[in-house]
């Protein structure tokens, strides 16, 4: 199986099943990642096309000798983020029912486990709705993405003092406003993250 | 942030007048910057010892009660009991082990703060919270858009088979293909091509018959659509030749019963078919007795005429 660096440098050459593999093999987790920014579902497929589009037209500028998931993963965040801080006042919640969104797996559940899942989905997506741009990036990459401290301070060019500080202040947040939007069911006052 | 902005903010830095997030920057740039946590350390406070030494005289004393406040909130926001630091530190605890310090100050503070003790629960809950995120998958709706957005239309069939026939496996899975479809043609599941020829041929015969027989409806309608103006037009007309002929045969026959009472003298006959002209016009002439003509004895016509005691003439026979 080719790297994805081979890959890259046959896109180069216009080698159109070299894209549709370099394609297929990152689609699912930029989907998710352009989901864990957005909350909806058809924004993030228009958010992920448009990460392969911008992709797909920077290929060129892919210097060899650097790894292409972290080259990748800089312009997918950066392209999250203005899509975040663009649409956050204007963006709505979840508005499919969540039973959509269920892969195979969760749908043998059990239904008072579904409904407890449902709960925390969306108690999860309205508190990150919350965070401020730099907050969600940090939870979003760290805890759903599942990178490393070392490779957010890579990809984002910071200390990884930080990048660990940045961390946990966001996870705090997020938990106040989870416990806030548990205890009083409220709308959740906006508490601006880190800035 | 740089030491300069560090430096010009201190004052109120460490009189806790700044909010969150502006605090945080401060704090992370006192952690990570040894010189400045230095300046601010000495800036506020000389040596600890002596802070805590209680003075007889009522100023000193309240100087020293200042600076041991002063001291206390920076302890408290670097190394203290707050709120904020111990459920830092507790969301640090997630990645790694926190030093012997910080955990000894985070075991001494939760057990005695519910605040704490519910971001604490809420920190360890929170992989819950994220596993129940939906996984996407992507539709191959998806990944043909992103293909037609970029490179255009799809490899063509050629292209494709030469990709495929460049795996080796492949090719294993031609043959398998190739199998499956001889058995299923031996076995008569997949119809013969004359079958599916005539079939074929069936479905496009109907089709080419649908497709003529809705274009001539089409064209009738059209054609109803393009005439109607004209078809009115020409009812229209011929509305009016025909009240026009009704008018000519009425005409033809008060001239001739104009003709037949001239010839026969019946002048009463003659009055009342000019009046029955002028009238309509307005300019018929009002009946009375001294106005009337003498009626005209009978004619050989046979038309008769017989006179109303007030003088009204009347007529028989005639073709009114």
């Amino acid at each position: 199986m080719k790297t994805d660096e081979e890959l890259v440098r046959l896109c180069i050459e216009r080698d159109g099943q070299a894209w549709q593999s370099l394609v297929e093999r990152h689609q699912t987790r930029m989907l998710n990642l352009a989901y864990q920014f957005t909350g909806n579902r058809d924004e993030a497929e228009d958010l992920a096309q448009d990460i392969f589009i911008r992709l797909y037209e920077s290929l060129e500028l892919f210097q060899s000798g650097r790894t292409f998931r972290t080259w990748f993963n800089s312009l997918a965040r950066n392209l999250c983020i203005d899509h975040y801080r663009r649409r956050r006042k204007d963006r709505a919640l979840v508005d499919k029912p969540v039973e959509e969104f269920y892969d195979l797996e969760s749908s043998s559940e059990p239904p008072e486990r579904r409904t407890e899942n449902r709960s925390r989905q969306e108690l999860l997506l309205k508190a990150l709705d919350t965070l401020g741009a730099t907050s969600r990036e940090a939870i979003v990459m760290k805890d759903l993405q599942g990178m490393s401290h070392e490779e957010m301070a890579e990809l984002l060019a910071i200390p990884i003092g930080t990048i660990k500080s940045r961390v946990s202040r966001a996870r705090v947040e997020l938990a106040r406003v989870i416990a806030r939007l548990e205890k009083g069911g409220l709308r959740p006052q906006v508490e601006h993250g880190l800035w | 942030m740089d030491c300069g902005s560090f430096r010009d903010h201190l004052p109120a830095y460490l009189a806790g007048e700044i909010r969150e997030p502006r605090f945080g920057e401060f704090v992370e740039h006192e952690a990570m910057c040894p010189d400045c946590h230095r300046f601010a350390s000495e800036t506020v406070t000389g040596p600890l010892d002596g802070v805590f030494v209680e003075s007889p005289d009522t100023a000193r004393t309240l100087g020293s009660a200042r600076r041991l406040a002063r001291t206390q909130a920076i302890l408290d926001r670097t190394q203290g009991d707050d709120c904020r630091f111990i459920q830092l530190r507790l969301a640090e605890a997630l990645d790694e082990a926190l030093d012997p310090a910080a955990h000894q100050s985070v075991q001494a503070h939760v057990p005695q703060c519910a605040a704490c003790r519910s971001v604490r629960d809420l920190l360890q809950d929170l992989p819950l919270f994220y596993d129940a995120l939906p996984v996407l998958r992507p539709s191959r709706a998806f990944t043909a858009a992103v293909l037609d957005r970029t490179i255009g239309p799809r490899p063509g069939f050629w292209q494709t088979v030469r990709a495929l026939w460049s795996k080796p496996e492949s090719i294993w899975e031609a043959a398998a293909a190739c199998a499956l479809l001889a058995a299923l043609g031996l076995t008569g599941v997949v119809p013969s091509y004359e079958v599916v020829a005539e079939r074929m041929q069936g479905l496009t015969y109907a089709g080419i018959n649908g497709v003529e027989a809705r274009l001539n409806r089409q064209t009738l309608q059209a054609e109803d659509r393009l005439f109607e103006p004209a078809v009115g037009v020409y009812n229209e007309a011929a509305a009016a030749w025909t009240r026009l002929e009704e008018w000519v045969d009425d005409a033809q026959a008060w001239a001739a019963r104009v003709q037949q009472d001239v010839e026969t003298g019946n002048a009463g006959a003659l009055y009342e078919d000019v009046q029955g002209v002028l009238k309509p016009l307005g300019l018929g002439a009002d009946r009375d007795t001294d106005s009337q003509p003498s009626r005209a004895p009978e004619s050989e016509s046979g038309s008769t005429q017989s006179e109303d005691p007030d003088g009204e003439p009347s007529s028989k026979g005639d073709d009114r």
